[in-house]
């Protein structure tokens, strides 16, 4: 969750073309294309499935050509005053001896066919360029993308093999210091259906925080991602919607419950947008959340739609910071520990409520900090002890008191 | 045996209302009605460790000379299954009506502004179904935190922060009993660490004295940081230096691991952000952020999300 620990995927990201496995039909195309692109303005799209390497070719081959990438995804084009001031100085950029420049439109397909400005700016940037310009698309037959789809060169990345992939994870575990049975890198690389990204964050999430996990355990963990994976397919959807209307639909057409949405959301409006943005965004969430409650409570089911439009503002407030990852809900992880912990507080106060005649705020806000000071001392604790005649009581008081619950739940 | 004899606040809590300190007017009027026999619905409100509940219960103890058991019952009004508990309760009391003595039994609802609108709906039904058999005294942190139609069938009683002078009483009362000797300056440091809490005071004194029964300045300053919480300054200056992220997690610290309420973080906050140094208007828009989460949250929303947007709000820079 904080920057400092890189995921997997980043960590392992191909640095030289070498690197990238797999695709060595488009990635010969590709430097060839790039190293014949001469001033005439014609651009190049790769096109294939997720997680097979259209991004990251992009990247390293820039940097191995010597060109400096200017990244732009689906959110960024639909900010007039970006494509304006970046893109376009950048396309005509007629200085001979500043750096090359290479410019990148990333998951073209998500631009919206309503959004004709910008499909527009880029046929222009096209024909016009003075610097080559690269997209990417997991649907290229997309109606959205028909005009452009004649003026560029098409590059097409398939699926990667599941051997390969497979090398790769036990590549990844090596270095890593996990050791990992062969059946269940199959298994992973198996359902990974030829994406890469998606086998090493499954590799991550079965690894990171064990060294040995057998096929039965890591089918019952990634049975569960399944789920998990349509919630990130659908957040990755809104994060990059180009408008409201778009972001919104792909919120309520997901599978999970509204509440769980509003969690995700929660999470992750933090890791994905800029500070700037956070208030504005967070009261999106805060709305949806009082609005949902209210239609829980009264049955306003026919407003829904306006609980997914507030949840898809909360996202588009902003453009997104580069390559979002989302993480998985604190609240709904820890959901069960939190129930638990707070029934040890309940039936605790209760037995000292009575005595004290404090209520639950008083107790939790001024009682436990003084009974944990007092319970330092020895004659204190016993006394305490003495008067609970119930075991479970005392144990309670232990846990909750004493601190060792403290240690569990920080 | 019951823990009360272990902690002084218990042990020494008044047991009538002529041992109540301050709050002359409140223990004059409350005397009148003991002495018509009748006592009004009434509502209680105060910051924390003003006497509200010793009142209620030196009321009820003087009303009924002693023999309360049974005629009055205490309740937490932020338990969830409150406002149930609530009507069985006054359903009980209907039933088994008190033949002498005083016609009515006392029921006291502590925390009553952490009920939801809803339940607060439901108690104003409750109080005027069962008006004849019972009492409601209310006590609350706030007065706004009251639904108007249940406020305006109250009496009213305010119970502000104590003056430096009663805690200082207070606090030596109990002292003398304990037979802990203090220095001057250790009791100024309570009085100034208290902010008109007497039971925040007497707890102070107690952690500090430890056993060695006697209280000195740096005693004192040991255990009020610990009684009295740094975590939520903490989680606002994180706020402020930008990283939202760790703030979160205080937050769901404060709520989850140390279980407590929205209304205390939220009024705890409200205090930090009026000395915390900020641009003005950056104050303006963070202090309306937590109006609005506090309103949000007393409509049953979400206590997590709803804070966060005021933490988002001191990430902010203005423009």
């Amino acid at each position: 969750m904080n920057g400092s620990k890189l995921s997997w995927v980043e960590k392992y990201k191909p640095k030289t073309l070498d690197e990238i496995v797999g695709n060595d039909a488009a990635k010969k195309d590709f430097i060839d294309w790039l190293q014949r692109w001469d001033r005439r303005g014609k651009a190049a799209m790769l096109h294939g499935p997720p997680g097979v390497g259209k991004t990251v070719l992009v990247e390293v081959a820039a940097s191995t050509l010597g060109y400096r990438l200017i990244e732009t995804n689906a959110s960024d084009t639909r900010r007039e005053d970006y494509l304006e001031n970046v893109i376009k100085p950048a396309a005509f950029n007629r200085s001979l001896f500043s750096s090359r420049l290479m410019i990148f439109f990333d998951e073209i397909d998500g631009i919206s066919r309503e959004d004709s400005g910008a499909l527009n700016f880029i046929l222009e940037l096209i024909e016009s360029s003075r610097v080559p310009i690269v997209m990417a698309a997991n649907d290229p037959w997309s109606p959205n993308l028909f005009r452009i789809r004649d003026k560029v060169y098409m590059i097409p990345m398939h699926r990667i093999r599941v051997q390969s992939i497979v090398k790769r994870l036990r590549d990844i575990c090596r270095n890593e210091g996990v050791r990992c049975k062969q059946e269940v890198l199959m298994l992973i690389a198996g359902r990974s259906e030829g994406d890469m990204r998606a086998a090493i964050e499954d590799l991550e999430l079965l690894y990171s925080s064990r060294e040995d996990v057998d096929l039965e355990e890591a089918e019952k963990i990634l049975s569960y991602r399944n789920v998990e994976k349509n919630i990130f397919e659908t957040l990755r959807m809104v994060a990059f919607a180009p408008t409201l209307e778009k972001a919104s639909t792909s919120l309520s057409s997901s599978e999970e419950k509204p509440e769980d949405i509003l969690e995700w959301v929660f999470e992750n409006v933090p890791h994905v947008l800029p500070r700037q943005s956070l208030y504005r965004s967070l009261r999106y969430v805060a709305e949806a959340d009082a609005l949902f409650k209210q239609i829980s409570k009264n049955s306003l089911w026919r407003i829904l739609p306006c609980f997914y439009h507030k949840l898809a503002s909360a996202f588009l407030v902003a453009p997104q910071k580069n390559r979002a990852s989302f993480s998985f809900p604190t609240r709904m992880r820890e959901r069960f520990k939190r129930f638990q912990h707070e029934k040890n507080f309940r039936e605790l106060e209760s037995f000292f409520m009575k005595d004290l005649h404090v209520g639950r705020s008083t107790f939790r806000r001024d009682l436990i900090p003084l009974l944990r000071l007092l319970s330092k001392n020895e004659d204190f604790r016993r006394s305490m002890l003495n008067r609970m005649v119930d075991q479970h009581l005392k144990e309670l008081y232990s846990s909750v008191i004493l601190g060792e619950a403290r240690k569990r739940f920080s | 045996m019951s823990v009360a004899d272990l902690l002084w606040v218990e042990k020494y809590r008044p047991r009538s209302l002529d041992e109540i300190i301050d709050r002359e007017e409140v223990v004059s009027r409350l005397k009148s009605f003991i002495k018509i026999g009748n006592v009004p619905n009434m509502l209680f409100v105060g910051p924390p460790g003003t006497g509200k509940t010793t009142a209620a219960l030196a009321l009820v103890n003087d009303l009924y000379q002693g023999s309360a058991s049974g005629r009055f019952l205490e309740l937490n009004a932020s338990d969830e299954r409150g406002i149930n508990t609530i009507r069985e309760v006054v359903k009980d009391f209907a039933r088994s009506r008190p033949s002498t003595g005083v016609p009515f039994k006392i029921l006291i609802l502590d925390e009553s502004d952490n009920m939801t609108q809803d339940a607060q709906q439901a108690l104003r039904r409750i109080m005027e179904r069962y008006a004849s058999v019972t009492r409601f005294i209310l006590l609350a942190n706030y007065q706004w935190g009251i639904i108007e139609p249940i406020q305006s069938r109250c009496a009213v009683f305010r119970f502000p922060p104590l003056s430096p002078t009663h805690i200082r009483e207070g606090l030596i009362r109990v002292l003398e009993k304990e037979g802990v000797s203090w220095s001057e300056e250790a009791l100024e440091e309570i009085i100034k660490a208290s902010r008109g809490d007497m039971r925040k005071a007497i707890n102070i004194a107690q952690s500090a004295s430890g056993g060695s029964k006697r209280l000195t300045k740096e005693s004192i300053l040991q255990v009020v940081g610990v009684l009295h919480p740094r975590e939520i300054r903490e989680m606002i200056n994180e706020a402020l230096n930008g990283d939202f992220v760790s703030a979160r997690k205080r937050l769901a610290k404060l709520l989850y691991d140390d279980g407590l309420s929205a209304n205390d973080i939220l009024r705890e906050m409200n205090n930090e952000l009026m000395s915390v140094e900020m641009d003005e208007r950056k104050r303006l828009q963070v202090v309306n952020a937590l109006g609005e989460a506090n309103f949000r949250v007393s409509m049953g929303a979400d206590a997590e999300i709803q804070i966060s947007t005021v933490l988002a709000a001191l990430v902010a820079d203005l423009k």
